[in-house]
């Protein structure tokens, strides 16, 4: 959970059940969605993130606080002695071992980052889930992402020998 | 007890996660696409096709069709299959009657359609064939029966206002142009559209309804000749490029399909011994491009209109090529332009180790295909759309 720090605007998320995290408003506002309560005044007080619950908010939260571009007096002392680049391939690394979690949760972070208009969350969520459904077969991508095969075998017959090309 | 079923995502969040598939590698999407009927019903609906033709941009090259110079041509001639190479993992999908005994050349391809010339030896018969790779689908009409020889020709999407995101099935139209003798043997061109052909590919065209009256005659010399590459389309008009075989002299002809009317620009260089053949280039800024190599070195010219609205060319880019290219013998290299992209700022060229593609804004490049020589490289620039 986010600390207050001197000079720093405040604001509280609350989950539907029950926790309240205070965060910086620019960790906040990497959400667009929160970025628009709070441009439109929506949001004196604390901002409730329906259908999030505290575990899923609280990694959405971790994630907007890493992401956040780093101003003021921390963030310039790590970009004067760390360049660019080298902060984007941390990033990556960190991105890499926060996203190895379970299927139920990645699918929530999923929702989340969708609803909280958070891009880099959500290209990150998907990106993962596609390359789980370039690495695995058929079978295994039906599974994961919990789709019936309605085809009869001769229609999934036909499409395989019509477009052989794509299973060699 | 078994599991209970995993809870599924809701379709906007798969449709969401089916957006970053990569495009140059449409197996993805097929085999996303035969997961189920629920899925292949997402990904061929129209709107995810907008949505991924939105987040990828300028649509991935999925292969290229070609032409032999004279000469070059493998042995095997008598191959009625179409030239087509994939540069990607895609396999363009033939007509039902593997295209029966019918000869082809490759033409032009626009918003993913090809147009074949076709010469039927068999029936003595002749037409013009647009063929849609990713669904096999064809259409022939018959060609304008006015001009025998040195003639080009363009598909175009007939469908105003198209942003031609998923316009593969909808009308088209055909332009023909065509370089003939008049009364006095000199040289005259003309062009003509066709009727926009309708989305139903099943049904034939009556022979004399296929094409609008020809625009008027253009004079030309009587040694023109139209370089057999696919017409570039610029700001509503079709430019193709004219040689002459006396004084090796290049111009380019330009077909107005607002005003129905053909004229002359002038290229802004003209052959010479060191010069190989020049292209003409759709820039990205919706300029008309010109491309030439002397002998290591890459040109690039662009035709701009200055405030008074008078078209002049400026050379825009000079690159040498054997410090960007992998070359293998720069001394006795030949390097030899075979096409472009329309609407990008990329060119195909021919060194002594194969054909690569360059972006010349950019600078970068890659390697499409082992070195062989063709006359004509047209690229197949196609999203791989399911088929539901």
């Amino acid at each position: 959970m986010a600390t207050r720090e001197a000079g720093k605007k405040m604001i509280m998320l609350k989950s539907p059940d029950g926790m309240e995290f205070e965060v910086e408003e620019a960790v906040a506002m990497e959400s667009q969605t929160i970025r628009k309560m709070i441009e439109d005044d929506c949001a004196d007080t604390a901002i409730l993130i329906p259908n999030i619950n505290s575990k899923i908010l609280s990694r959405v939260i971790e994630y907007c606080n890493k992401h956040v571009p780093t101003t003021g007096a921390t963030g310039a002392a790590a970009s004067d002695t760390v360049a660019p680049a080298a902060l984007a391939e941390d990033l990556k690394i960190w991105d890499a071992e926060f996203i190895k979690v379970n299927r139920a949760t990645r699918f929530d972070l999923i929702q989340a980052a969708s609803y909280l208009n958070i891009k880099g969350l959500l290209d990150l969520t998907s990106q993962t889930t596609i390359d789980t459904i370039s690495d695995n077969s058929l079978e295994e991508i039906r599974s994961f992402l919990s789709t019936k095969n309605d085809y009869l075998p001769e229609e999934e017959q036909t499409i395989r020998r019509e477009n052989q090309w794509a299973f060699q | 007890m078994p599991p209970p079923p995993p809870p599924s995502l809701p379709d906007e969040l798969l449709e969401e996660i089916f957006l970053r598939l990569p495009p140059d590698e449409p197996a993805h999407l097929l085999r996303a696409s035969l997961a189920s009927k629920l899925w292949l019903g997402l990904l061929s609906s129209p709107r995810f096709r907008g949505r991924y033709h939105e987040h990828h941009g300028a649509p991935p090259m999925l292969g290229f069709l070609h032409t032999w110079h004279y000469g070059s041509h493998p042995t095997k001639v008598e191959d009625p299959i179409p030239y087509f190479k994939s540069t990607a993992k895609f396999g363009a999908r033939i007509p039902d009657d593997e295209w029966g005994d019918i000869y082809y050349t490759a033409w032009d391809c626009r918003h993913g359609r090809v147009l074949l010339d076709c010469f039927d030896a068999y029936q003595l018969r002749t037409a013009l064939v647009v063929w849609d790779p990713m669904t096999g689908c064809r259409r022939e009409l018959p060609r304008p029966w006015i001009w025998d020889r040195r003639r080009a020709a363009a598909v175009l999407c007939a469908v105003s206002g198209c942003d031609h995101r998923t316009c593969h099935s909808a009308p088209f139209q055909l332009v023909f142009v065509g370089l003939d003798e008049d009364d006095h043997d000199d040289c005259v061109a003309r062009a003509c559209v066709s009727l926009p052909e309708t989305g139903d590919w099943s049904k034939p065209v009556p022979q004399f309804d296929a094409w609008v009256k020809p625009c008027p005659d253009l004079h030309l010399p009587a040694d023109a000749s139209i370089k057999p590459m696919p017409p570039l389309l610029v700001e509503g008009a079709l430019h193709f490029m004219l040689k002459y075989v006396d004084d090796d002299g290049a111009e380019i002809l330009k077909y107005d399909l607002t005003s129905n009317s053909l004229s002359l620009i002038d290229a802004p260089v003209q052959y010479s011994h060191t010069i190989s053949a020049p292209i003409l280039m759709a820039m990205e800024d919706g300029s008309l491009g010109f491309a030439h190599v002397d002998k290591l070195t890459l040109y690039i010219w662009s035709r701009l209109m200055d405030s008074n609205r008078v078209a002049s060319w400026s050379q825009c880019r000079i690159t040498n090529l054997s410090s960007l290219l992998p070359i293998q013998n720069p001394e006795e290299i030949y390097l030899i332009l075979v096409g472009s992209v329309e609407g990008s700022d990329t060119v195909f060229v021919t060194t002594d180790l194969g054909i690569y593609e360059i972006n010349v804004k950019s600078q970068r490049w890659k390697k499409i295909w082992k070195r062989e020589i063709f006359r004509a490289l047209i690229p197949y620039m196609s999203f791989y759309n399911p088929q539901g």
